[in-house]
């Protein structure tokens, strides 16, 4: 699985810029919300096309059709 | 033959000081107030888990089960002067004090951080903080122009000046307004040098603010997990968070 990573920035005018990696879906924004909480009073939210996409599983149960 | 007298007297003048306006103390004081908030509404994530009593505008925190290990570093990136101190409570206590409060004080006493107390202070600690207070406040006499400036507008005082007034024997024939005597140069001087520091103060919270505010998400980051790198360029700060997935 990859690792997840966030990158803030900072500014000394009260400006934070928070960019996230290796992760998909609401997952991001749950994470940055956790994050962000009480600190960040408010702001906006660039989706990226990771935020679009779905979480893959795989299934390790095998069906043998001939049953 | 007329005779001539030349009498030299001082008329009292009233000199209006015009190196700082009402504009300019307003501005400090609205920036201060607002960064103190900032930074006290920050910080308030970590001071609603523990016991916060307020005398005099100065805090005194107490960690009584050793809950945030951080709060002297947070507060500290913060600009605010933390001192730990033995006050008889269990656990770690510490006075926090802001110094931006004193630039406030100078031009509006009512200002009071009493709001993020969360506890009743009592006589022992009021005594503990009494015994610990370091910062010098705005010097009185500045500060009473500053109120005035900032109540009317404008500061003026008494000044004299020298009046040369020439008579012969039909009167007045002559009158020359001479050197002006005040205080007025010795006190502008002092009022820049107020606002001097002043602004200085101000911008350097801005960067309290900034630092403060990277050491707060420094510490939420490690505790959900992550490893935290700050990087710092130019006026910026930058933390990278990685967690294995």
């Amino acid at each position: 699985m990859a690792d997840k990573k966030i990158v803030i920035q900072l500014d000394d005018k009260g400006g934070i810029k928070a960019e996230t990696f290796g992760m998909v879906g609401t997952e991001c924004l749950d994470e940055l919300d956790k994050l962000m909480k009480g600190i960040a009073l408010s702001g906006t939210t660039e989706k990226k096309k990771e935020f679009f996409e779905q979480e893959t599983t795989t299934s390790n149960k095998v069906v043998n059709k001939r049953d | 033959m007329s005779a001539r007298t030349t009498v030299e007297s001082f008329t009292p003048i009233e000199i209006k000081i015009t190196c700082i306006d009402k504009k300019s103390v307003c501005e400090i004081e609205e920036a201060a107030i607002c960064a103190v908030k900032q930074k006290l509404d920050k910080l308030n994530i970590i001071f609603k888990n523990l016991s916060v009593y307020c005398h005099d505008n100065l805090l005194l925190i107490n960690d009584r089960y050793g809950i945030c290990k951080d709060l002297e570093e947070i507060a500290s990136a913060f600009g605010l002067n933390v001192q730990a101190v033995q006050c008889g409570l269990r656990g770690k206590s510490y006075i926090v004090e802001e110094p931006l409060i004193k630039l406030i004080n100078a031009t509006n006493s009512l200002f009071s951080v009493s709001n993020y107390a969360n506890s009743q202070i009592t006589s022992e600690l009021i005594s503990v903080i009494e015994k610990s207070k370091t910062q010098a406040n705005v010097k009185s006499d500045v500060s009473e122009i500053l109120k005035e400036i900032k109540e009317k507008g404008y500061y003026s005082l008494n000044g004299k000046q020298k009046v040369t007034s020439v008579y012969d024997d039909a009167g007045l024939i002559k009158q020359e307004f001479g050197e002006i005597v005040s205080d007025e140069a010795q006190l502008s001087a002092r009022l820049k040098n107020y606002m001097t520091e002043a602004k200085s103060t101000i911008n350097k919270a801005n960067e309290n603010l900034r630092d403060g505010t990277a050491k707060l998400l420094y510490s939420r980051a490690r505790q959900m997990g992550y490893a935290v790198q700050e990087e710092r360029n130019g006026n910026q700060v930058q933390l990278v968070l990685v967690r294995c997935g």
